[in-house]
């Protein structure tokens, strides 16, 4: 259907992104089945560029007069610095970037796993929610670029809770998790955190993955943005490769079988592929468009989203180190408040165990004030099996040179 | 356009009802989100501008007193019909459930959009980046964004309720980077249920947002650990959502995920505190006339007097706590089923003076604006970050200080304040999330002391 606009407005350089999602829920309140949602939903984006503007407009409909406006909008419009043109029409052959058997999986099988859940609970589950959701995706472009995909993924998120405490867990794949074992490890943990808490202190600090993960996409991603950068709104510029005083790899892989943010191209219909962002500690590459990529000299990646640009999957590598005694630090509040310019961040540490040769012993409540720039530089290295969180893959990474405020 | 899109939400009003009254059920009700937004994002160097239209319509049946949700975004009627027999399919599957069920009512509330074309905006937004001038010795970069939203919300119900209302959200934030000596960033914001009017203050966010990175670039980060603190009204308005909004709201509270839970009539703090949540408030960013269950909105006393006098609710918990609900079910768009949510939390205004504040707290830290904050309900454990503020030396403000962020208990910090200033200060217009939702929320709130919290700091 999409592709009746691009031959009417022949003469135009337009990109028009459809996305259809269905989502089937099951959410979960109080240790029984609280609603079943099933979603339909619907986008176009459409991107026209004129000479001296981009158009973007989203909508859930399209006709005539929405290309007219995104036209319009163009036209209005003057942010086009630099125009390299629409990206190519390659051809490439699709991969599946998700596990197939999600396909097949109904609201009703989502019901059962529901019930095989609060049947096998130990701890009672506050809320929950197990969502299955399936996206389809065609792009087009007035260059003839016509590319189709599809994405699936299961979800899950639960929330335990005892008298004393809670404990939060939450995961989203591209493939079906062994969500019995998390469960498990869950309500390990709750228990865990019902115990009495102590005061320690430990020269080394590890984030689990989830907590690294939220502090990365709050404090630090938005500097690798090539917007950013160009509105001097980053740490970064493209000039001067900025040197971390440690060596490590940040790669943005975007053609990962598994991963969460991989698939066969972005919003604008370029291919995903692999970009080193840091390179034995110094930064190497960019988020970019296809535009700005070609205007800055760089390889697109697939990093466009709407009408911005976004990480694909990202893989942290260090040397290996593995302390003793440590810090492993399982929940934080306040991530979201940080100061994605200046990497700084202040948070509340709710959840963390101190871990040593003879044990572990759960901590009480306390605050760390920090940078991400900092964190990196004082990165020691890693240890342990490398694991997937959203779109973060890594091992327990150990940092040094962190206060921790009781 | 707004008489189409008017005409277009209510015609499916009617379609539903239609539909909804030929199923024999226990209860239906359905949520039509209709809305319409326009960006205005201005740089020294590129003007843009963009378009985002929505619409969608969520279906709520109770069915053989089994609940089921669907979401759809085709509006004839054989989708509508199909989309009911897919909420009874998946109704099914669910355990018994009970809503709290009321009288009909038909309400309309219209919003007269004479808001200029998009041309205007655009030069209007331009003309902000001139706010600052250039001055050889000082590099400074900025960007501020426009966003106004016409929401058109329809509900209709097997209860005989049929709520149609309009709302426009208008918002102007600007970030003023200053590049030399050190990179520092300035935001100041600006958000009102209201049209283009709100243009008159550009130039003052600007311009506090310049000042804020100003003031930045001297500042300390402080030590941490436990200091007496005087927050200003957009941190007051932080901590009294995180610390008392989000503990008082009943589903919560039913999920044992509260503190609160058992606290009811219960003293709290031995100052006469009063917290309201109000989304009857007009022009505030988080009002509306009826909730998202088509419940009218109620100013509510969470707290009165230091005592707790009464939670927030929606259908589904005033049924379980035996109540009637207060019209604060809220859902992002149509996609969701409606939660408990807050709308505008203010602590009412005390009789402290700044100064009477500053000498009661001797030394501390007085903190400004906020980067947001997070609460663990259950604990009551909360954080929240503000953006900078002074150090309080012998009663006295001293070096500017930055990147703080606090942490308390919500129990605590009720019986540990010192008090409550004597003037509402400027509203806080932010995004509150919960489930996988965000909501608009304000709150206009004086300042306030706390004894002992928790600083982040180096």
């Amino acid at each position: 259907m999409i592709e009746k606009y691009i031959k009417k407005f022949k003469g135009f350089n337009l990109i028009i992104n459809h996305s259809q999602e269905t989502d089937e829920e099951v959410h979960l309140k109080n240790n029984s089945i609280d609603h079943l949602n099933s979603l339909d939903k619907e986008e176009f984006l459409i991107t026209a560029y004129s000479k001296k503007g981009i158009g973007y407009l989203r909508s859930n409909f399209i006709n005539e007069s929405i290309i007219r406006k995104a036209i319009k909008l163009s036209k209005i419009n003057a942010d086009l610095k630099y125009f390299h043109g629409l990206p190519p029409n390659e051809r490439t052959q699709n991969q599946k970037f998700y596990d197939s058997r999600l396909l097949d999986l109904t609201i009703e099988d989502l019901h059962k796993i529901s019930l095989q859940i609060l049947k096998n609970r130990k701890e009672n589950i506050s809320e929950g929610l197990l969502s299955k959701e399936v996206v389809k995706r065609r792009v087009v472009n007035s260059e003839g670029l016509d590319k189709e995909d599809t994405k699936a993924y299961f979800s899950y998120s639960l929330d335990y809770v005892n008298k004393t405490t809670n404990f939060s867990d939450y995961g989203s794949y591209s493939y079906y998790p062994n969500l019995l074992s998390e469960i498990k490890k869950n309500e390990n943990s709750l228990k865990f955190y019902s115990q009495r808490k102590i005061k320690a202190n430990s020269k080394y600090v590890v984030f689990n993955l989830k907590t690294l993960n939220e502090l990365m996409s709050h404090a630090f991603l938005d500097n690798f943005s090539y917007e950013n950068i160009e509105k001097n709104q980053s740490l970064f510029n493209f000039k001067t490769k900025y040197r971390f005083k440690t060596k490590f790899d940040l790669i943005n892989d975007g053609s990962l079988k598994k991963g969460y943010l991989s698939s066969n191209f972005d919003f604008e219909g370029v291919r995903k592929t692999r970009s080193y962002l840091v390179k034995n500690g110094q930064v190497n590459s960019f988020f970019f468009n296809y535009n700005a990529a070609k205007h800055y000299g760089f390889k697109p990646a697939g990093n466009a989203y709407y009408s911005s640009v976004m990480p694909n999957d990202l893989i942290i590598k260090s040397k290996k180190f593995e302390p003793e005694n440590y810090i492993l630090i399982e929940e934080i509040t306040g991530a979201h408040t940080a100061n994605s310019m200046t990497s700084e961040f202040s948070i509340l540490v709710n959840k963390a165990r101190l871990v040593s040769k003879n044990g572990e012993k759960p901590l009480k409540p306390f605050m760390i004030n920090s940078s991400m720039v900092k964190l990196f530089n004082n990165l020691l290295g890693s240890f342990g099996k490398e694991n997937m969180d959203l779109n973060l893959i890594s091992k327990n990474q150990v940092f040094s040179g962190i206060n921790l405020i009781y | 356009m707004d008489d189409f899109e008017r005409d277009l939400v209510k015609q499916i009003m009617d379609s539903v009802n239609k539909i909804g009254k030929k199923h024999n059920l226990d209860f239906y009700s359905a949520l039509i989100d209709n809305e319409s937004s326009e960006t205005v994002m201005a740089t020294k160097d590129k003007i843009s501008a963009k378009s985002y239209f929505f619409q969608g319509i969520g279906i709520r049946v109770l069915y053989k007193k089994k609940q089921g949700y669907v979401f759809t975004q085709k509006t004839d009627k054989k989708s509508l019909q199909a989309a009911f027999e897919k909420a009874i399919k998946v109704a099914k599957f669910n355990t018994k459930t009970e809503i709290w069920q009321g009288k009909p009512i038909k309400r309309e509330y219209l919003y007269k959009n004479n808001n200029p074309d998009l041309e205007t905006k655009t030069k209007r937004i331009k003309e902000t980046i001139k706010v600052i001038p250039d001055r050889k010795k000082e590099k400074v970069d900025i960007e501020n964004n426009f966003r106004q939203t016409i929401s058109r919300r329809g509900f209709v119900s097997s209860e005989g309720r049929w709520i149609y209302q309009e709302i426009p959200y208008s918002s102007f934030g600007s970030k003023v980077v200053l590049l030399e000596k050190r990179k520092e960033l300035g935001i100041a914001k600006v958000g009102k249920q209201k049209g283009f009017e709100i243009e008159k203050v550009f130039d003052d966010k600007v311009i506090k947002a310049y000042k804020v990175a100003k003031k930045l670039q001297n500042a300390i980060i402080p030590k941490g650990g436990s200091f007496n603190v005087i927050t200003d009204g957009v941190l007051t308005s932080v901590l009294i959502h995180e610390a008392l909004g989000h503990a008082s709201e009943s589903d919560l509270v039913h999920q044992q995920d509260s503190c609160l839970k058992g606290k009811l009539n219960q003293r709290l703090s031995d100052k006469e505190i009063t917290v309201y949540d109000d989304p009857t408030k007009k022009h505030a960013w988080g009002s509306y006339y009826f909730d998202d269950e088509g419940i009218k909105g109620r100013r509510v006393a969470i707290l009165k007097k230091g005592i707790l006098n009464e939670f927030l609710n929606n259908r589904y918990t005033a049924k379980i706590f035996n109540t009637k609900p207060n019209g604060h079910g809220r859902s992002q768009d149509a996609s969701f089923l409606p939660l408990v949510r807050m709308s505008n939390t203010y602590i009412k205004k005390g009789d402290f003076g700044f100064k009477e504040m500053l000498e009661s707290v001797k030394n501390g830290y007085y903190l400004k604006g906020s980067l947001g904050g997070q609460v663990n309900t259950l604990e009551g454990d909360f954080v929240f970050n503000s953006y900078y503020g002074y150090e309080i030396k012998n009663g006295k403000l001293g070096r500017p200080v930055k990147n703080v962020s606090l942490s308390s208990n919500i129990l605590f910090v009720l019986k540990n304040l010192i008090g409550i200033g004597k003037r509402y200060e400027e509203d806080f217009p932010g995004t509150c999330g919960k489930g996988g939702q965000g909501v608009p929320v304000s709150g206009d709130n004086p300042k306030v002391a706390i004894k002992n919290v928790t600083l982040g700091g180096k």
